[in-house]
């Protein structure tokens, strides 16, 4: 009991501490305006300086809410299903393959703007498939995952770089560099609308295989002794996880080590049973990205540093902990 | 009539892909309800291919296995799942799942996608815990267990499957003497106390004689010959089994087979 009021109050706490960032992230930058005005502007009556929030700032807050729970929950799901502690969508290709089919389908054909995500889903499942094949030898050895998924993934990043210089007229017209730089600036509120019609119900979808995902840990000849056909387990569950990796890669390109730092400091905190930890993952995931994209505009201001990049700063080095500290995982 | 037979096996047949020829052809044997039928044989000769078998983990190529008087290729999975446990030799469990929390999945076959646990199955998780002595560790995590407790563990999670055959890949592999004299009881007291149906692999000659009703012999080149243990503690048929002289000791009540 005492274990479940404390996992109920780090919900609390982070959710609060979620609220507070985002109305400091509303506040922070050029415009600022005080809470008050705020709910009026918003609710009551017109205000150009609320206006210039609403239309820029909310946006790219929402976007990086929704952004990092999906990229948390992904993660979360891929370390279940490759049985991989360090398992992370974007280390492994599967967000640059989204990205990269994404960028290429709306810069071709623009007019397919706000089936983009469904593009991104093929890229994505495409690589997962090709890193699952190329390193299954006899199960999945974790290293070999990761190998098999950097290479696969460098490959990708460099077809995306050649097909934006080829793109003369650069990132403009095609969004080839930008996917890769995973940035939240210049958002609008069709990003918004487009990453919350795929992220959403991948999300419920993420929670509702949440109980039977758990089974993930046992291995495979168990899982099939308990009735369950383990190969229909790990393709409903990879194909979640790949869609909301590759839905928040079309929106927001690459965000490196979200999806892996999330989940473990979220199982520091809340345990590894699936059906706590992927709500909490959302949340976390909110909570860290928006922190990284709101911190991105604050520490060089007038500059903005790419939430990505800084992603990218912290979690290598956390990377490398969790490499040389994940021994109990082989237990 | 009530089937007196758990699996009626009839010239049985299985070549693995690359092979060039078949593990084993005309396999037949009978295994009865309410027994332990231990299943014997040298490295290669095929036992845990034929275990995998009444497992459904593999597809016979000829022959037919009948499992409570139905062709076991006609079970749903989850029809199966109630009415065999698997307790296999290797397992990977969550690292920070209790042991109640693992039991319970021994409940997912008798329940519908989604559903929460109704009061059967906290009753027959309850039992199963408290069969294996397990009611005190219920909220430990695997983890933090021992070797034997663990495997009392995964044999509690078939357990509570609540289903009339249990099959057990070497069940006391790896584990300290005392364990594995502690798992050999557990094994008899779901025969008599359960009566459960006990079909298992052990790489002990002597713990297959000392508990086992019957013995299934698998010699390489798919011989098969089953009898009782008394039966087949033969000098000249386990050289035959294991391609080197073992002697037979008796002390009057038991025999051993001694290897050197």
């Amino acid at each position: 009991m005492r274990k479940t009021l404390l996992i109920i109050g780090v919900f609390i706490l982070t959710a609060l501490l979620l609220v507070g960032l985002f109305f400091f992230a509303v506040n922070r930058g050029s415009i600022k305006v005080g809470f008050v005005e705020l709910y009026r502007g918003l609710f009551v009556s017109y205000n150009p300086n609320v206006a210039a929030i609403y239309d820029l700032r909310f946006p790219r807050i929402l976007i990086a809410m929704l952004g990092g729970a999906a990229m948390a929950v992904a993660g979360a799901l891929f370390q279940a299903v490759l049985k991989n502690p360090v398992a992370d969508p974007s280390l492994i290709g599967i967000s640059s393959g989204a990205a990269l089919a994404s960028s290429l389908v709306v810069s071709l054909f623009p007019a397919l703007y706000f089936s983009s995500p469904l593009f991104a889903l093929a890229g994505g499942l495409a690589t997962f498939a090709i890193v699952y094949v190329l390193s299954y030898r006899h199960g999945l050895a974790p290293i070999r995952v990761i190998l098999v998924g950097i290479a696969v993934n460098a490959v990708l990043v460099a077809l995306g770089q050649g097909i934006a210089v080829m793109a003369s007229d650069g990132a403009a017209a095609l969004g080839g560099a930008d996917a890769f730089s995973g940035t939240l600036t210049m958002k609008t509120w069709n990003d918004v609308r487009l990453l919350a019609c795929y992220a959403i119900p991948a999300l419920l979808a993420a929670a509702a295989v949440s109980p039977r995902s758990n089974l993930l840990g046992l291995t495979d000849d168990t899982i099939r002794s308990l009735g369950v056909n383990v190969v229909v387990l790990r393709v409903i569950v990879s194909v979640v996880a790949v869609l909301l990796a590759s839905v928040a890669s079309a929106v927001m390109g690459v965000i490196t080590f979200l999806g892996l730092i999330v989940p473990h400091i979220a199982r520091l905190l809340v345990g590894g049973d699936n059906r706590v930890l992927l709500p909490y993952c959302a949340l976390l995931g909110a909570l860290l990205l928006l922190l990284a994209d709101t911190a991105g505009r604050l520490i060089a201001y007038p500059y903005e540093i790419n939430a990505g990049i800084l992603m990218a700063i912290v979690g290598g080095p956390l990377f490398i902990l969790l490499l040389r500290g994940n021994d109990r995982y082989h237990g | 009539m009530a089937e007196t037979a758990a699996f009626i096996v009839r010239d049985l047949e299985f070549r693995y892909p690359r092979a060039t020829a078949p593990l084993f052809t005309g396999l037949s044997t009978q295994i009865d309800r309410g027994s332990i039928t231990a299943l014997m044989g040298a490295n290669g000769s095929g036992k845990s291919t034929f275990f995998k078998l009444l497992s459904k983990n593999l597809k016979p190529r000829a022959g037919s296995i009948r499992l409570l008087g139905r062709d076991l290729a006609d079970y749903r999975q989850m029809e199966l799942a109630r009415t065999l446990a698997v307790v296999w030799q290797h397992n990977t469990a969550p690292y920070d799942i209790t042991v109640r929390n693992l039991v319970a999945y021994g409940r997912i076959p008798h329940r519908r996608a989604f559903a929460t646990e109704n009061a059967a199955d906290t009753a027959a998780i309850e039992r199963a815990l408290e069969f294996c002595d397990l009611a005190d560790l219920a909220e430990q995590r695997m983890a933090e267990l021992s070797g034997g407790q663990q495997q009392r563990v995964w044999i509690a999670l078939g357990l509570a499957q609540e289903s009339p055959i249990m099959l057990l890949d070497e069940p006391t592999t790896f584990l300290d003497i005392a364990y594995q004299a502690m798992i050999l009881r557990l094994v008899q007291r779901l025969r008599d106390e359960l009566d459960r149906t006990i079909v298992l692999i052990l790489h002990d000659v002597n713990q297959a004689i000392a508990v086992a009703d019957r013995i299934v012999a698998l010699e390489v080149g798919g011989r098969v010959t089953s009898g009782t243990p008394a039966e087949l503690t033969d000098e000249q048929f386990l050289r035959r089994l294991y391609g080197t002289d073992l002697r037979v000791l008796n002390d009057g009540e038991h025999r051993f087979i001694a290897t050197l």
